[in-house]
């Protein structure tokens, strides 16, 4: 599928970390201002992300997809590709918003980021540093004087859990 | 703190199926790392987020409200004063108890103060506001000024029937940066112009206007695109001579005295586009002039007076909506709500004529009950051109005062009531039904359905948008055994 041109439209090739080559129209990456930079000012037809691993390049490439068919009728159909986007292992969920952010795909950029947060909102401190395995280095004097420094922001009903 | 090995050994959970269900990938083997092998193992303990640059853990942080942002100040050295560079300021308490509000102010005092970005995005606060904050809501809007924020949410809340208002201070008519600007509870009261070149859009909710505040908001904001209007009150039009202003809103009129009732409240919209008219609106006799621009239209409001025995009053609604209809009549989109829908039951049952509308979308946002269908036949009987209709029954509804003597004398049977209708449904093509559970409308949809079936020489699809049915089997059976006009109708399940 990856080599046919298809009529007059424009094939990009896009390496990924592992050398794998991913073959696209290039109305597709238009959504990125990196690559719509890099194809617009040095027409290139090739363009190596050694950064981004290649499933996080599989995941966002489908992204740009179906991003790309999105009409005011399949609206609902979208925001539940979207949910099901971001409802990946944290590790992963990383990975995607390191990436775009990297390529700036602004709305892409938009809702990964909130899905991290909202991996964060509601929890207590203890379960933050659980989630994302932060290894705090404050003393214990340190820390609870933090914590009367601004009392307000450790009040209320904080979710120790790490659902 | 030291984190013990055993902690560790709960961290694996992270990989475990709440995060991905559906996910193929995921194994239910003992070892959640046996897909991964042992390279993923070690990364699995490395702290991603703390490594990524400030401005991507700062936008992480940016939906987030303060109180959060500043907890995660607490988490670990490089994260301790992160928060003071977030750009996007929220505050929100929900909480009642007068030391709790006093204790948030503090904390939006103290926080504002540690700030360190030069320029702040958005601003959003939302507490139940009294008038001993003012000085500190003052000092916040200086804050504003100087930060250049673009985005302004001021939702400060009443206590009850408590209102205490906040004056928007004078150093904040003249702002170019504001791009979004909502207030609630906070009045306009500009000594003299107002300047807000960059404004695209204002929401202005429980204040007091006038005609002079209106004016200044139309000549002082060249970038205006909408203009939202809730329970205001104070006049008794809203004049909106702008260029810019597209879409307009007025939800609800807030009812201050009831000196002013049976008014009228006029809206004049040159150069709308879109407008949209809900909410509660007390005796107020709602009418539009000068709308030609308009392209869509929304009427989802009631008006309620405290006399509905008195013939008088039903003819008022009446008038008042038929001469709605009349300004509306060149409108693309219409979308009519359940009270609309019964002050035009009252019409149909009275044999008075309906405006002829030449809308080509119809969304009726009612829950299809008995006493809404004759309005509904007459709006779609009185709108020939309809190509599209969009029904959505979970709209709430809202009864309109008939009285017993009206619904004794005119009573008909409900579930045959299409029957006996003639034919309205010629340019058809597709009919979209939405709503939660079949089984709160079952009764009148299925023998609407049957007709726009039966009647519908062009009609392409029905899309039946349910969260809920409960028996397909009983429903897809009864809707095959319907007749069908056009051949190309087909009925589409969507969820």
């Amino acid at each position: 599928m990856a080599s046919s041109t298809t009529g007059e439209k424009k094939i990009l090739t896009l390496k990924g970390g592992d050398n794998e080559e991913f073959i696209l129209e290039e109305s597709l990456v238009l959504q990125s201002e990196l690559l719509k930079n890099m194809v617009k000012e040095e027409r290139v037809s090739s363009i190596p992300l050694p950064s981004i691993k290649s499933k996080t390049l599989v995941k966002i490439i489908e992204y740009l997809k179906k991003h790309a068919e999105l009409t005011p009728s399949n609206k609902e159909e979208f925001k539940n590709f979207e949910k099901e986007f971001v409802n990946v292992v944290l590790e992963e969920l990383l990975d995607i918003t390191v990436a775009v952010n990297y390529l700036k795909i602004n709305g892409l950029l938009e809702f990964c980021c909130q899905a991290v947060a909202d991996r964060i909102k509601d929890k207590s401190v203890e379960a933050v540093r659980k989630i994302f395995r932060i290894e705090s280095d404050f003393t214990p004097e340190e820390e609870s004087e933090f914590r009367k420094e601004t009392p307000e922001a450790f009040e209320g009903d904080l979710d120790d859990t790490t659902n | 703190m030291s984190e013990s090995e055993g902690e560790h050994e709960e961290n694996l959970d992270y990989d475990s199926p709440r995060y991905s269900p559906a996910s193929p990938r995921y194994s239910p083997s003992p070892s959640p790392y046996s897909y991964y092998g042992g390279k993923r193992h070690k990364t699995e303990k490395t702290d991603r987020i703390s490594a990524l640059p400030d401005s991507l853990i700062l936008h992480i942080l940016s939906s987030l409200d303060m109180g959060e942002v500043v907890r995660t100040g607490v988490l670990s050295k490089r994260w301790h004063l992160l928060w003071t560079s977030a750009q996007t300021l929220i505050f929100s308490y929900s909480g009642l108890h007068v030391n709790g509000i006093y204790k948030f102010v503090i904390f939006i005092d103290n926080t504002l103060l540690l700030c360190r970005s030069g320029m702040v995005k958005k601003f959003s606060v939302d507490f139940i506001y009294s008038k001993r904050f003012v000085r500190h809501l003052n000092r916040w809007m200086i804050f504003i000024k100087n930060k250049l924020v673009e985005e302004l949410d001021l939702n400060l809340r009443s206590r009850g029937n408590l209102i205490e208002i906040y004056n928007l201070p004078q150093i904040m008519y003249f702002d170019v940066r504001l791009r979004h600007l909502s207030l609630c509870n906070c009045n306009l009261v500009p000594k003299e112009e107002i300047y807000w070149p960059a404004l695209r859009d204002l929401e202005i909710g429980y204040a007091e206007l006038n005609r002079d505040v209106i004016k200044k908001i139309c000549s002082g904001c060249r970038a205006l695109e909408s203009l939202k209007f809730r329970s205001c009150y104070g006049v008794d039009y809203f004049d909106i001579d702008s260029k810019s202003v597209k879409k307009l809103v007025i939800d609800e009129y807030g009812q201050q005295n009831h000196d002013d009732d049976d008014d009228e409240l006029g809206i004049y919209a040159r150069n709308v586009t879109s407008l949209e008219i809900c909410g509660y609106f007390h005796k107020r006799i709602l009418v539009l002039e000068d709308v030609k621009a308009l392209l869509d239209a929304k009427l989802d409001f009631y008006r309620n007076t405290d006399d509905y025995e008195v013939e008088r009053e039903f003819r008022t609604d009446q008038n008042m909506l038929k001469n709605l209809l009349v300004s509306l009549q060149h409108v693309e989109k219409l979308s009519i709500g359940t009270w609309c829908l019964q002050v035009l039951t009252s019409l149909e049952i009275r044999n008075l004529p309906c405006p002829r509308m030449r809308c080509k979308y119809l969304t009726l946002n009612t829950p299809m009950k008995k006493w809404e269908l004759p309005g509904i036949a007459i709006l779609l009987q009185s709108c020939p051109q309809v190509e599209m209709l969009h029904i959505n029954t979970e709209s709430a509804f809202k009864e309109y005062h008939f009285g017993s003597h009206f619904k004794n004398s005119n009573d008909f049977n409900g579930e045959n009531y299409w029957i006996s209708r003639p034919c309205w449904v010629l340019h058809l093509k597709t009919l979209r039904i939405h709503g939660y559970d079949w089984w709160d409308c079952d009764e009148y949809i299925l023998s609407f359905l049957q007709i726009v079936l039966q009647n519908g020489m062009v009609l392409q699809k029905i899309i039946i948008d349910f969260f809920e049915i409960n028996s397909y089997e009983k429903l897809t059976k009864k809707l095959l055994s319907f007749p069908r006009s056009s051949r190309e109708a087909v009925i589409l399940f969507s969820s």
